[in-house]
């Protein structure tokens, strides 16, 4: 069975400085994988690139057994930014509808009214997300992820903003796309999410430190 | 339903929307000042070029040179659309249209085709139109209807418009690098400059010779039209190739370049263009020698040495520019000197780059044992020493140019005190800031006064540099006396100029101190002065 993702010497520059790799790995399907590592450590860089944003330098990547970017492999990923975009004249459901749609979701209501009840912005649903606090564009933001069928899910710093209940809402939704068979690898500074995941690694400047189970990860190994 | 199909009905209801909401009376309003803001500059043009048609002999140098004259600014689009593409232009497409259409599984090419046609019907809309002005302007001194040189400017300007469409489709498509992009930019305006100059056979005559079809028709040129719209065509073709990193960052920054632009803030202009061309300072600096002691100046001097290789050449661009136009102002087309001033107070806004960081950065400025304006005079120290330096090269440029008259030592002393004015209009426009939109003392005044305070404001900079032609405008007024002497004077008056600036900067937040406390007297202390103690309230 091939893995989800498949990452051979990836490097990515900016200008000079060498932003990630080279690295290599592989993620099996349904695996749920924590991507750990402090600021400039490359997890967005990373993220960007298997989401098809970014091009890498140098190296090869395939998600599901597609380069990232093409039709087949942005029907597969599912990318959560760091920093959520939205439409000024779209509300949330609105959002909701477009993204659902574009990617051939067709019993997406009852799905997208779930979502941001559990994640408490179901009332929000009509308001313009680009007017909400960094805490409600996340969590629409993570509605809006999650609301269309895919196989990898990539999030980036998920819990910044977040109340307790929103993040135990995206726990319990990550728990249950992974039980729905999809394979999700989160970037996070939040060790106490570890607990929740089968493997962990760990990035310093650029370079893959720590690959392995959670247990025995060593979050000094990631300081400089 | 297909994900395109999708999004098509998806679109429709979202322009629906926007109908809806749009505000006519102010988008009126806008089609009334754009109609104003064209008339003006259609006199303008015509005033400059003249009214009286031209001789014999000046026809047919117009035929004989013209296309390939007016193929350079076809060359021009060519170029910019090569650089625009290959920065990820010429669309701007929403953020969130990247995030959200672009990373869905949905045909990227049919994805931006919307996108792509409006822009080249805007593109279309604009040649159009400013050709046909400048059709109708030139048809004052040339000979023809009226209507045939406002046609053909029409298609002349459209198709020029087009290029620049498809040139950018196509680098964009191509993922051209930047350099290459630079590289071939800069040859094709090479060609198309040096045919011009060594009067030879030029690619871009055929597109030249559209514009003078009313003199002579030539059913080739249509050739330029065939290329302008096969290159649309490829480009638009290869639309499912835009480089995502590229389209998010261009994106983010054309709204805000949109806005700033908007509020007439040159200084963010400036900053978010550097950013839409990539063009960061130097990690290393050019030469790590600082031959100055003094610390505000050694920090200019630091920071003018890790200007970008592009930003050098793009400012001796600009001075050379400035500095033909002065020659040719002194030729005759004294207009031109407005031009050339515009060119150095560009070039004097990026040399008075460590000023600008600073004022960028207030907080920082403000934390110094300094009063600013004696700061910001310091940090221009260095600013003016390059431009002297500079100044030296215009000045034989110019007054080359100028030829051997006696407008010859004018032009070179106006060429030097130029980019010296410059250097400070660059400054009067950092240290005067972005316009602030809710200026008390403009709230109090009539609209019409507030207007007009605007126009000052937003003008006063570049008049500073422009002001550094004196020497060559004063000269032409000499009457009978020695044109050098008169120069040597309008030199010293630039002298004076810049001594004033000097003391603006140095005393403005003092004068805007006491015009403030002019304008809102304190109400008058109800504190005893006797030396008796206060009275405790209750």
């Amino acid at each position: 069975m091939s893995p989800m993702l498949s990452v051979k010497n990836l490097q990515r520059n900016y200008g000079d400085v060498v932003a990630l790799g080279p690295i290599s790995m592989t993620i099996k399907s349904g695996s749920a994988v924590a991507l750990l590592g402090h600021n400039g450590s490359g997890k967005s860089t990373l993220l960007r690139i298997i989401s098809g944003l970014l091009e890498p330098t140098d190296g090869e990547v395939t998600v599901a057994g597609f380069e990232p970017g093409s039709i087949e492999a942005r029907q597969a990923v599912s990318y959560v930014a760091d920093q959520p975009v939205f439409y000024d004249d779209l509300s949330v459901w609105e959002h909701l509808e477009m993204v659902a749609r574009l990617h051939g979701a067709t019993d997406w209501e009852q799905r997208a009214a779930d979502l941001l009840g559990e994640l408490g912005i179901y009332d929000r649903a009509d308001d313009l997300p680009v007017r909400f606090s960094r805490g409600l564009r996340q969590k629409a933001a993570l509605a809006i992820g999650l609301v269309r069928p895919f196989q990898l899910l990539l999030v980036d710093e998920p819990f910044v903003g977040l109340d307790s209940q929103g993040k135990q809402a995206f726990i319990s939704l990550l728990g249950e796309a992974i039980e729905g068979g999809s394979t999700v690898l989160v970037a996070t500074h939040e060790l106490g999410f570890l607990e929740r995941v089968e493997r962990c690694i760990g990035l310093r400047s650029g370079d893959i430190m720590y690959d392995g189970t959670p247990i025995g990860f060593d979050p000094s190994s990631l300081l400089g | 339903m297909t994900g395109l199909e999708a999004l098509k009905e998806l679109r429709a209801r979202r322009r629906q929307q926007r109908v809806a909401q749009t505000d006519w009376f102010e988008a009126l309003y806008r089609a009334y000042l754009a109609a104003i803001v064209g008339s003006i500059s259609a006199i303008v043009l015509a005033g400059w070029l003249g009214g009286d048609q031209v001789s014999a002999t000046e026809l047919v140098d117009v035929q004989a040179r013209g296309p390939a004259v007016i193929g350079i600014v076809a060359a021009l689009e060519l170029a910019i659309g090569l650089r625009s593409g290959s920065r990820g232009g010429p669309l701007a497409v929403e953020p969130a249209e990247v995030r959200h259409v672009l990373l869905s599984p949905v045909d990227r090419r049919q994805a931006l085709l919307a996108p792509a046609i409006r822009q080249l019907r805007f593109a279309l809309f604009t040649g159009l139109v400013s050709g046909a002005i400048i059709g109708v302007v030139a048809s004052r001194r040339l000979p023809g209807p009226r209507w045939e040189w406002a046609a053909t400017g029409a298609v002349f300007g459209s198709c020029v418009a087009v290029l620049f469409v498809g040139a950018a489709l196509c680098s964009s498509g191509f993922r051209l690098p930047r350099p290459l992009a630079t590289a071939l930019a800069i040859g094709l305006l090479g060609v198309a400059v040096g045919t011009v100059a060594a009067e030879v056979w030029s690619p871009f005559e055929a597109f030249g010779g559209l514009a003078l079809w009313p003199l002579r028709i030539k059913a080739l040129e249509l050739v330029a039209l065939g290329v302008a719209v096969v290159l649309v065509l490829v480009g638009i073709s290869r639309l499912g190739r835009l480089a995502l990193e590229l389209a998010e960052r261009r994106t983010a920054l054309v709204g805000q370049l949109r806005f700033a632009a908007t509020m007439r803030d040159v200084r963010t202009v400036m900053v978010l263009h550097r950013q839409l061309a990539i063009d960061e300072s130097r990690t290393k600096p050019w030469t790590k020698w600082v031959p100055i002691r003094q610390p505000v100046a050694r920090r200019s001097w630091r920071g003018l040495m890790r200007i970008s290789a592009g930003r050098i050449l793009r400012m001796l661009l600009l001075a050379g520019v400035g500095a033909v136009l002065i020659g040719l102002a002194a030729r005759g087309n004294r207009v031109l000197v407005l031009a050339s001033g515009l060119c150095f107070w560009l070039v004097g806004m990026e040399l008075a780059e460590p000023l600008a960081q600073t004022i960028d950065r207030p907080d920082r400025s403000s934390l110094l044992p300094r009063v600013r304006g004696d700061l910001f005079n310091d940090l221009l120290l260095v600013p003016g020493i390059f431009g002297s330096l500079l100044g030296i090269p215009v000045a034989l440029l110019a007054g080359g140019v100028a030829g051997g008259g006696d407008l010859q030592i004018p032009a070179a002393l106006a060429g030097f005190a130029t980019v010296l004015a410059g250097v400070a209009g660059g400054a009067v426009t950092l240290v005067t800031g972005a316009p602030a939109t809710t200026e008390k003392t403009s709230a109090m005044m009539l609209p019409e006064v507030a207007g007009i305070a605007m126009v000052v404001k937003t003008a006063r900079a570049p008049v500073v540099a422009i002001l550094g032609c004196l020497p060559l405008i004063l000269a032409t007024k000499a009457g009978g006396r020695p044109a050098a002497g008169v120069a040597l004077q309008g030199l010293a008056s630039v002298g004076l100029i810049l001594a004033f600036v000097a003391m603006w900067i140095q005393r403005r937040d003092r004068w805007a101190e006491s015009w403030r406390a002019a304008l809102n007297p304190t109400p008058a202390s109800t504190t005893p002065t006797s030396g008796a103690k206060p009275r405790r309230t209750s």
